[in-house]
């Protein structure tokens, strides 16, 4: 199991936290949803660039299954 | 296998659990609680599903490959566009009535009226009339009498004669007096699972001198000649007031208009609305409320402060009027020290004394101070400041744009000087410091003899407030 499925299985909640907080400032705070969705797309961009820093090294593509030792 | 996630049940379980809330509590404003905090439910979503396959990394379970679903990104954005809406109905004045009343009946069957026989009790000396939560329109008019006198009609919509019959058989009006207390009843709320139905129509006289609560739910109160304390609260009402000799308290959920017209004491409001308007009041004004619609001012003798979350404004008086919507707000002979604060506003302010300390993000700001000069502060981020000074006064003054021209009509020997993309204007000497400033916009200084409008001295008559009708008109719902 590696980091990369880790993160990537991560990915979800974290955008829909990112989400729910947006859209709390939205409601209470200084700062319209308006505004702030930018943020959406760089927690994303930033998630996916941690799954490709983890991902194992070589040709392949990130997430994809480890094989076992022989 | 995998086991599947716990948040589906916790969600299942949070939606009985509120439906059932509903049902016991049905006082209770839910709608209003989650209409604000949706989306914490999606952080806490997110937050229980993080933790549970950090969990799982940590026992080194199988993962998921996503950790949301796309069915539950489906429910998500569900949730975001009923959220947004509810929330958007909830903070909106303009939207009818706030609530959405989904299965409308009341559109359905016919209103049946029925009129209220006249009731009459003596009144305690010094009377606190006290109106419970009442839905309808009511006038309530002081008088020279010591009596509480109520009459009006009723109207009950409903499908059927026997059902309007039985409905109005359970909400008798009652008149109770409780020491000082004359309580007026109407037990709407005893009528079945749609109080709405019912709507009474009231004409109220009270005597002269008495005070007077009310907590109505819908539909006008209309309040004139009581010399005691006024204390008004509604959830969807416009609100008049007329010659109140104590003080008023209004506090409005979504009015369309708020109306106090002379009153000798404070009057302070709360809560949200549409139009207001405050006209000769003898005492201390405070509003914390917002209003969506025009503000006007006229004939305020004592301190004025009003608050909302876009803005705040403070005055020592407003001998004259100010006129205030969204987007602009035009004063003419205020007393100072002035205080405004917003987000988003054109200013016009003529003929003010005392200080100011004017601050706004973005709008265009013309000043021109009574004959005396005392401090001013005027910051802008984005606009033109057109200053008008009289022709004789003396200023320290201090103008800055980080980007744009400064005119200088007042005094040659002022020092200008172009900084860049901006501009500066400093003058020494004796006098009370101006300071102006904006990040972008043009200031101009110049004499208050050569501007094209004079200030007028005194401020334009009011027109005379329309009366009230005299009959009332039926709540349309």
């Amino acid at each position: 199991m590696s980091n990369a499925n880790l993160i990537q299985a991560v990915r979800g909640p974290v955008m829909m936290i990112t989400l729910g907080i947006l859209l709390a400032i939205d409601h209470f705070g200084q700062f319209s949803f308006g505004r702030t969705w930018p943020l959406l797309i760089i927690v994303f961009g930033i998630l996916k660039l941690a799954e490709r820093a983890a991902a194992p090294e070589g040709p392949g593509y990130p997430g994809m299954p480890e094989g076992g030792k022989v | 296998m995998r086991r599947a996630s716990i948040v589906g049940p916790l969600i299942l379980i949070a939606v009985g659990v509120l439906f059932l809330a509903r049902n016991l509590f049905p006082w209770l404003p839910l709608f209003d609680f989650l209409a604000d905090y949706w989306p914490f439910i999606l952080i806490a979503w997110g937050v229980l599903r993080l933790a549970e396959i950090l969990f799982w990394a940590v026992r080194r379970r199988a993962l998921p490959v996503n950790g949301i679903s796309g069915g539950e990104w489906v429910l998500v954005i569900l949730l975001c566009v009923i959220g947004a809406g509810a929330h958007a109905a909830h903070h909106s004045s303009w939207f009818p009535n706030g609530r959405m009343r989904i299965g409308g009946l009341e559109m359905f069957g016919e209103a049946f009226d029925y009129p209220l026989a006249q009731q009459t009790v003596a009144a305690p000396k010094n009377a606190r009339i006290v109106i419970e939560s009442f839905r309808g329109n009511a006038r309530i008019a002081g008088s020279d009498g010591d009596k509480v006198v109520v009459s009006g009609r009723k109207s009950i919509r409903a499908l059927k004669q026997e059902n309007a019959n039985t409905a109005d058989q359970a909400s008798p009006l009652q008149l109770v007096v409780n020491g000082d207390r004359v309580i007026l009843r109407t037990n709407q709320d005893r009528v079945g699972d749609s109080p709405s139905r019912i709507t009474e129509d009231l004409e109220i006289t009270v005597p002269r001198g008495a005070s007077l609560e009310a907590v109505g739910r819908y539909g006008d109160f209309d309040i004139t000649d009581l010399g005691g304390n006024v204390e008004v609260v509604s959830d969807n009402a416009g609100v008049r007031l007329q010659n109140i000799g104590g003080s008023v308290r209004v506090d409005t959920r979504r009015s369309d208009i708020v109306r106090v017209v002379n009153v000798k004491g404070a009057v302070e409001l709360k809560g949200s609305g549409s139009d207001l308007e405050l006209q000769d009041v003898g005492g201390e004004v405070t509003i914390a409320a917002k209003y969506s619609g025009t503000v006007q001012f006229r004939a305020l003798a004592q301190p004025v402060r009003f608050e909302s979350d876009r803005m705040e404004f403070a005055a020592q008086s407003v001998p004259g009027q100010m006129r205030m919507s969204l987007s602009d707000l035009n004063a003419s002979n205020v007393t100072g020290p002035i205080r405004l604060n917003a987000r988003s506003k054109d200013v016009q302010i003529l003929g003010f004394t005392q200080s100011i300390d004017l601050t706004v993000d973005r709008g265009d700001i013309e000043l021109r101070p009574a004959a005396a000069v005392a401090k001013m502060d005027v910051h802008t981020r984005s606009g033109d400041i057109d200053l008008a000074l009289p022709d004789q006064a003396k200023v320290q003054l201090a103008a800055t744009t980080d980007r744009g021209e400064i005119t200088n009509d007042f005094n040659p020997a002022f020092e200008g000087r172009s900084e860049g993309r901006g501009a500066t204007l400093r003058g020494s000497g004796d006098g009370p410091r101006v300071v102006l400033t904006t990040g972008r916009g043009s200031i101009t200084v110049r004499k208050a003899s050569e501007t094209v409008a004079a200030v007028p001295a005194v401020a334009p008559k009011p027109p005379a407030v329309p009366r009230a009708p005299s009959s009332l008109k039926p709540v349309e719902q």
